[in-house]
């Protein structure tokens, strides 16, 4: 994943590199790599007694497709969600952060800053004031009742019955809402780092701003586009108290069945073992995603 | 790197020289030594400590301080919300006792504290901090068949005599020596009589059509389960797995048809006030600290109800064994029982409650007379107390269970 | 968060200026229109904040703060009544400042090996900062759990830091690596020259051009250390040294109320993120207008 050219401005380093990289490397690698490591010998194990903690490295392989049959249904909903939820952060928040770029001009910080401000408060309270605003006494059902457009919602499917609260769709839209920042911040970036003589350029030698856009800001914003994907489907699928708070028994998540094989069932072997094929899975997809957009870098 | 100072050699010498001690010193000891400072405490903690939450367990005969983990909404608060804020039972102990007390709220779920507290530490022969914690009686009969409680001080609790008969004839512990009773409770049926146009009756109603979507669950399977298996005309209490997993693929397919949107743990009393579900299982005490504006009513289903309790339990190697034992008895003295029952409204393990609060006069009264807080010997045949399965079963249908509800 | 110092772009976007009014009308039509959608999209981004801010002021019947009552001053000014909640509020900002800070010093000096070394081993050092960010948390927590378990260390403060300088550090390491790319190194060397000691151009040379990016990184992870629930649930701990912060007290106690002081808190929060912010646009206008 590195770049291959020699980057002519950095220096070559035998000891500062890596006297600056080992406190954060071993912190990383003390608290990070090593308990994975230890999961994962978990995942490989059995648990003779269902109340005592403890582990026999079994190698019992069979965990891992045992997982995945169990979990499957989960295991593709949540990426589902996450995959629709990434599409809802791309419609929404590529348009503002190009409207903030581009538009914005001497307020664009206030601008961006307020797209972050949401994000100052508690990732819960704000999905329970979701609650509020979709459930069956919020503004949103009242508006639809009182316009008479229930029905032209349900045939739409955003809402299910008459209900936004516990579906599919509130769930979704909590994702999004909670990861959008994370789409607008890199797509912002890289339109914001555009040079401004290219986009006069394309403006003047294409007939339409349509086409400036298809032609130069949208190839030259892809890296962003890349970046803030990752950023928002990667912890969006592994979310679940969206799903637990917004949605109903139908909904649940990858990451809380997850939970409930290490708090509730103490099934720790299934839960590292599911754990990893998610990983896993991730890991793939982010890897085929790269090859496919060509961008080597994971950071813009 | 390319050095473009001056050329004078003495200089350049002393330069060199500065800048190679300064440099490797800042990386080299900043970096080890930021890492080191930030580790050192956590390994400290690792190696000397006396034992909080690692050490050795071995019981302890402690008076001077106490911690009990509870539920959450289970004792008597002041205006503040403050449990241990003037006037409460809390302060009230640690006035006539000296006890210095702290009160945890954190005892949310019983496979969630066993499987993060009880199997880790108790389990392998460590203590856990909590001096008194308080499961439901099933993880209590657990805990004890395991061998991870204390028996209690019996001479320290002479009020051990006001204990309910009923406790005292439990398969599992016979005349309550490892635990005592915290309170009780009946879990039946709650809707919203607007909502649902009418009242129900019945653990069948849930399963009504008319509801579809608006109907919630618990996610303790005793309860759920129990309840189901009352509508279809079984008993729970005699452990018949054929009836159990007949029950579940009843709600299994209300479930998939959409009957049942969620199954929950308390978090039903919120979408029961905002209207987002019109009927579910619920616990009895639960419903009573609802705001009575809001209508909602409770009732035990005509064919049954469940019952259960929470229980104080002493851990093995508590450090405070008497202080517990000397909470123990104060909660059992009647009085200050009653006052515990007028605030969380539960059914209480303690005799002579109930004229007490019927002496009291005025709302005690009334809460005297309430049969969800007093059942009368015609409501309590009507309650069962769920089967104890042995292991195996017990997994199984936790396991399956839980499939089924998420 | 991004530095406009040496921003020569001009305020407006430059005029299309092609021949004939009717393509000119289009054209304000197509950027009012994005400009009713940024108005749209912010409504959207504020609308739970502005229940949150409305339900701070609301006398709640029930237990849970969810249905409007009526209108009350009192939660504002009894924010502090519910000690459990503002005890657990003390422990979230006393561990995220220990963390931040580490992490950042962590993540900023790996960030500075990154971007201005060539060694060999950067794809698997960066390997190892990304790998963290596709993990889910709930791995990262249990996985946490069971390596201080089996070490035998008393799950309390020390361990939620660690564990949130752990997840922090990527942060940081990627976002000041994203700031300091294309930093002119050779302004080091220039300083040098003219006699300064290493030391001493990193603290009056380096430093402050790069501080935005570290800056901008702290605040990021003392966000997310704020509200991190997941991880901190495992790692918290249920001994003497157990510590609760507030969005572990939050979800907890979500099941059985939701008091408003909750409500009141969050609106602080917001409210002081927002003065922040106000404060600090309000700086930079001053310095342009006084630059230009």
């Amino acid at each position: 994943m590195a770049k291959a050219e020699a980057d002519p401005n950095l220096r070559k380093g035998r000891f500062a590199p890596f006297g600056l990289l080992s406190p954060g490397m071993l912190w990383l690698i003390l608290f990070f790599l090593v308990p994975l490591w230890t999961l994962l010998r978990i995942a490989l194990s059995t648990k003779p007694n269902p109340f005592l903690p403890d582990y026999e490295l079994t190698w019992r392989f069979s965990n891992f497709t045992d997982a995945v049959d169990r979990f499957q249904p989960e295991l593709l909903r949540s990426f589902g969600y996450a995959g629709a939820a990434t599409v809802l952060c791309i419609l929404i928040g590529y348009p503002l952060a190009y409207f903030i770029a581009l538009r914005g001009g001497k307020h664009r910080n206030l601008l961006l800053g307020m797209v972050m401000v949401p994000f100052f408060t508690s990732f819960l309270i704000r999905t329970i004031a979701w609650q509020t605003i979709l459930g069956n006494d919020g503004p949103v059902l009242w508006f639809l009742r009182t316009f008479h457009l229930l029905g032209v919602s349900n045939a739409l499917s955003v809402t299910d019955n008459g209900a936004i609260l516990n579906t599919p769709q509130a769930v979704i839209g909590g994702l999004a809402y909670n990861f959008v920042p994370f789409m607008i911040l890199p797509i912002y970036v890289s339109i914001e780092k555009i040079d401004r003589r290219l986009i006069d350029a394309a403006r003047d030698l294409y007939s339409t701003p349509a086409q400036a856009f298809r032609k130069v800001i949208l190839p030259l914003s892809l890296p962003g586009v890349f970046a803030g994907t990752l950023l928002t489907f990667i912890p969006a699928a592994g979310d679940y108290i969206n799903a637990e708070l917004l949605g109903n028994a139908k909904t649940s998540m990858i990451g809380s069945e997850i939970s409930k094989l290490f708090l509730r069932e103490s099934d720790y072997p299934t839960a590292a073992a599911l754990s990893f094929i998610f990983m896993a899975i991730i890991t793939v997809g982010v890897l085929v995603y790269a090859k496919v957009l060509g961008t080597e870098e994971l950071s813009t | 790197m390319p050095d473009r100072r001056p050329h004078d050699p003495e200089l350049e010498a002393a330069i060199r020289f500065a800048r190679q001690m300064s440099r490797r010193r800042f990386l080299v000891r900043g970096g080890v030594g930021l890492g080191g400072l930030v580790l050192a405490p956590s390994l400290l903690a690792a190696c000397g400590d006396d034992g909080d939450g690692g050490g050795d367990a071995s019981g302890g005969d402690g008076d001077k301080k106490l911690t009990f983990s509870n539920w959450d909404a289970y004792i008597d608060e002041d205006e503040d919300g403050n449990v241990d804020g003037a006037g409460t039972t809390i302060a009230e102990f640690e006035k006539a006792t000296g006890i210095d007390m702290t009160y945890r709220k954190d005892f949310n779920d019983n496979d969630e504290y066993f499987n993060k507290i009880y199997s880790p530490l108790l389990g392998k022969g460590k203590r856990i901090d909590a001096d008194i914690t308080a499961p439901t009686y099933w993880m209590a009969a657990r805990i004890i068949g395991l061998g991870w409680t204390e028996e209690l001080p019996l001479d320290e609790i002479p009020n051990h005599k006001n204990l309910e008969d009923a406790y005292l004839d439990l398969k599992w512990d016979p005349g309550a020596k490892h635990h005592m009773p915290w309170q009780a409770g009946i879990t039946g049926i709650a809707w919203n009589p607007a909502l649902v146009g009418g009242d129900l009756s019945s653990a069948n109603d849930l399963f009504d059509p008319k509801l579809k979507g608006k109907v919630a669950m618990l996610t303790e399977w005793r309860d759920s389960v129990g309840l189901t298996m009352f509508g279809e005309g079984a008993d729970p209490s005699e452990g018949d797995m054929d009836a159990m997993n007949a029950a579940m693929d009843k709600i299994e397919q209300a479930k998939s048809d959409g009957q049942i949107l969620k199954f929950t743990g308390n978090e039903y009393l919120r979408s029961l006030e905002n209207g987002d579900i019109s009927a579910c299982v619920a616990w009895s005490g639960d419903i009573a600290q609802l705001d009575p504006e809001l209508g909602i009513k409770f009732a035990i289903p005509a064919e049954g109800g469940m019952q259960w309790f929470d229980t104080m339990t002493i851990p093995k190697g508590a450090r405070n064994r008497v202080a517990a034992a000397r909470w123990m008895n104060y909660v059992y003295d009647p009085e200050n029982a009653a006052k515990l029952t007028e605030w969380v409204q539960y059914v209480t393990p303690v005799k002579g409650v109930k004229e007490i609060l019927t002496e009291a006069g005025g709302e005690s009264a009334a809460l005297a007379e309430n049969p969800l807080i007093f059942p009368d010997a015609d409501t309590t045949s009507r309650l069962k107390v769920f089967a104890e399965l042995d292991q195996d079963d017990e997994i199984a249908v936790q396991k399956r269970f839980n499939e089924i509800s998420s | 968060m991004s530095v406009t110092a040496t921003e020569t772009a001009p305020a407006a976007p430059p005029a299309d200026d092609p021949p004939g009014a009717p393509v000119r009308v289009r054209r304000t039509i197509r950027s009012r229109l994005l400009g009713i959608y940024a108005t749209l999209a912010y409504i959207w981004l504020f609308a739970p904040l502005v229940v949150i801010v409305a339900f701070s002021f609301n006398r709640p019947t029930g237990k849970f703060n969810t249905r409007w009552n009526e209108l009350t001053f009192q939660n504002w000014l009894h924010p502090f009544r519910k000690q459990d909640y503002t005890e657990a509020l003390i422990t979230s900002l006393k561990v995220a400042a220990v963390a931040c800070i580490v992490a950042t010093i962590l993540g900023g000096l790996m960030a500075l090996a990154l971007s201005r070394y060539q060694f060999r081993g950067r794809g698997l050092v960066n390997i190892i900062i990304v790998l963290p960010l596709t993990t889910p948390e709930i791995v990262l927590g249990s996985s946490l759990f069971t390596l201080f378990f089996n070490a035998n260390v008393e799950l309390g403060f020390t361990t939620v830091v660690i564990a949130h300088i752990m997840f922090c550090v990527s942060f940081v390491a990627l976002t000041v690596q994203a700031r300091v790319r294309g930093f002119d190194w050779t302004l080091e060397d220039a300083a040098m020259d003219l006699g300064s000691t290493p030391w001493r151009t990193f603290r009056t040379v380096t430093f402050p051009l790069i501080l935005p990016g570290i800056a901008a990184a702290f605040l990021l992870s003392f966000a997310l250390s704020i509200d991190d629930y997941i991880i901190t649930s495992f790692v918290a701990g249920n001994g003497e040294g157990s510590i609760t912060t507030f969005p572990m007290r939050i979800f907890n106690a979500n099941r059985t109320e939701i008091p408003p002081q909750v409500h009141v808190i969050a609106s602080a929060i917001l409210i002081a993120s927002v003065g922040l912010m106000a404060v600090g646009t309000l700086r930079t206008m001053r310095r342009d207008r006084g630059l230009a």
